[in-house]
């Protein structure tokens, strides 16, 4: 379970006057459960997100995993950046083998596991080939394997399909709720496109400037979920009125 | 195709060679190619090009390596610590632009001629050990130092922070970060650092060879053979010196190739 209590989180900048990117968000995530974020560019998603990574820290508050403040990134939390981050200098396969070597996992383990994420996003043939003959969409499973390998308690997500063309996004968004399916984890999805948000989500957090929490929704929609059904219309125009209020 | 300059050249200075007739203003090139032919044999009253040639190369590997140990570690913790790169930064910058042969007369006054042998006598019986002079390598180290480390810098510092955050998140910590993660990504800056170096340190080992108290090495049977006004001799080193300097530069080139990983980090 991940808790977020209380958390403020301000940036100075230039000039040296104090801009808050979060404030006194409150928000717990139950185990197992999706949760988009979705708000405009600047409204604090991604800072939240990178504070629960532990990749910043926060001004104000704690966050807690299971109980346990989060200090500092671990493989517990896993990021997916929406840029391409597979080293170059590795192939497929010693990407995502990249956190269990660090661990000192034995090699016949690291490598079955490697196998086993690598076939789960529908790349088992490419273990060999380098990230530069790799799509844009390829990269991307590929670097959601490299996650799920670490097999960590929260996977994060920083708009990972975001520089995908609109249909690889929607495939990449039917296999991440096929994954999710099966591999039973707790995600946050911070993404900027309503849609997306309703498509994968249990529970939209709708944010707004200064970094607050404007609402919560809960998507009761079966999946795979029918964009043009009209619940799923109703919940976009709703999302998009809170964000047009603002 | 790319021999048809050089060999141009060698025509044209045949040609001019033979209309002077002035072996000590321009020698001809089969006196030259003589020179050349005969790498073991003594020139003039000093060794014989081959010995010549080994200390050279002897003392441009030591400057060099030297140089790559300090500059290498520097260049990663100034391309990765904001903190480091500020405390550095103005000191580089003021001497870099100090040229290495500048420093000869402080490194004389230094150093004055002693090398490795005074520090270990035993050495003396090695012609190429009893030859490494410090000076002569501090300044080959000095030569070398700056193109390393501002590469390696830059290398590092141009790591975009997704790629060490997604590091960090899956666990990489101080030394797995550096050699998992902050060497592999910069190890193409670090490489073209390693090759301008070198070329550099090249550059400077032929004037350090100039100095005083010097007594073997390219440099210096240049040097000595203009007492002699033996322009072959002085040809003949040139062009040993080039042809070193490329076959280097080319060897570190075909490295680039081999082990450098290919596409771009965005």
């Amino acid at each position: 379970m991940l808790e977020i209590i209380n958390v403020s989180k301000t940036f100075q900048n230039a000039n040296g006057e104090r801009i808050p990117a979060v404030s006194s968000l409150d928000l717990t995530v139950a185990r197992n459960e999706f949760v988009c974020v979705v708000g405009m560019s600047g409204c604090g998603k991604t800072t939240t997100l990178r504070l629960v990574a532990g990749l910043d820290k926060p001004t104000e508050g704690r966050i807690l995993v299971d109980g346990r403040k989060v200090n500092g990134p671990t493989p517990e939390r896993c990021v997916v950046f929406q840029k391409y981050t597979l080293f170059p200098w590795r192939t497929v396969r010693d990407n995502v083998a990249f956190g269990l070597e660090i661990r000192r996992m034995n090699r016949q383990d690291r490598m079955a596991r490697v196998r086993k994420y690598l076939e789960l996003v529908g790349l088992g043939d490419y273990d060999m080939s380098y990230p530069f003959e790799l799509s844009g969409g390829m990269q991307q499973r590929v670097a959601v394997a490299r996650a799920l390998a670490a097999e960590p308690k929260i996977l994060l997500m920083d708009e990972p399909f975001g520089a995908l063309d609109s249909r690889t996004r929607e495939i990449l968004q039917n296999e991440l709720i096929g994954i999710w399916c099966n591999e039973r984890k707790t995600i946050l999805f911070v993404t900027h496109s309503i849609s997306e948000a309703i498509t994968l989500a249990d529970r939209v957090v709708v944010m707004t400037r200064p970094g607050r929490i404007r609402r919560l929704i809960d998507i009761d929609l079966p999946r795979p979920r029918d964009k043009n059904c009209e619940r799923f219309r109703k919940y976009n125009a709703q999302v998009r009125d809170l964000l047009n209020e603002s | 195709m790319r021999l048809i300059l050089p060999l141009l050249l060698a025509c044209a200075w045949e040609i001019v060679a033979l209309y002077l007739n002035k072996p000590m203003i321009l020698p001809r090139l089969e006196s030259v190619v003589k020179v050349l032919l005969h790498p073991t044999q003594k020139v003039l009253i000093t060794g014989s090009l081959a010995m010549h040639m080994c200390i050279s190369v002897v003392r441009v590997l030591l400057g060099f390596f030297l140089a790559a140990s300090v500059a290498i570690p520097l260049g990663i913790w100034m391309g990765h610590c904001r903190l480091a790169d500020k405390l550095f930064d103005s000191l580089i910058e003021l001497l870099r632009p100090i040229p290495p042969l500048a420093w000869i007369p402080l490194i004389l006054a230094w150093f004055g001629i002693k090398g490795i042998v005074d520090w270990a006598p035993q050495l003396s019986e090695s012609i190429l050990l009893s030859n490494i002079q410090y000076g002569t390598v501090v300044i080959i180290m000095i030569g070398a130092f700056f193109p390393v480390l501002l590469n390696t810098a830059q290398g590092v510092r141009s790591i975009p922070d997704e790629y060490i955050e997604s590091a960090r998140t899956l666990g990489a910590r101080r030394f797995s970060l550096l050699f998992k993660v902050l060497i592999p990504a910069s190890a193409p800056a670090i490489l073209t650092g390693l090759r301008i170096g070198m070329g550099i340190g090249w550059m400077c080992l032929v004037a350090a060879e100039m100095m005083p108290g010097s007594s073997s090495g390219l440099g210096y049977l240049i040097w000595y053979a203009y007492e002699f006004l033996r322009t072959d001799v002085i040809v003949a080193g040139m062009i040993i010196i080039g042809f070193i300097g490329f076959l280097v530069d080319r060897g570190f080139r075909w490295l680039e190739n081999r082990i450098i990983w290919r596409g771009r980090m965005s």
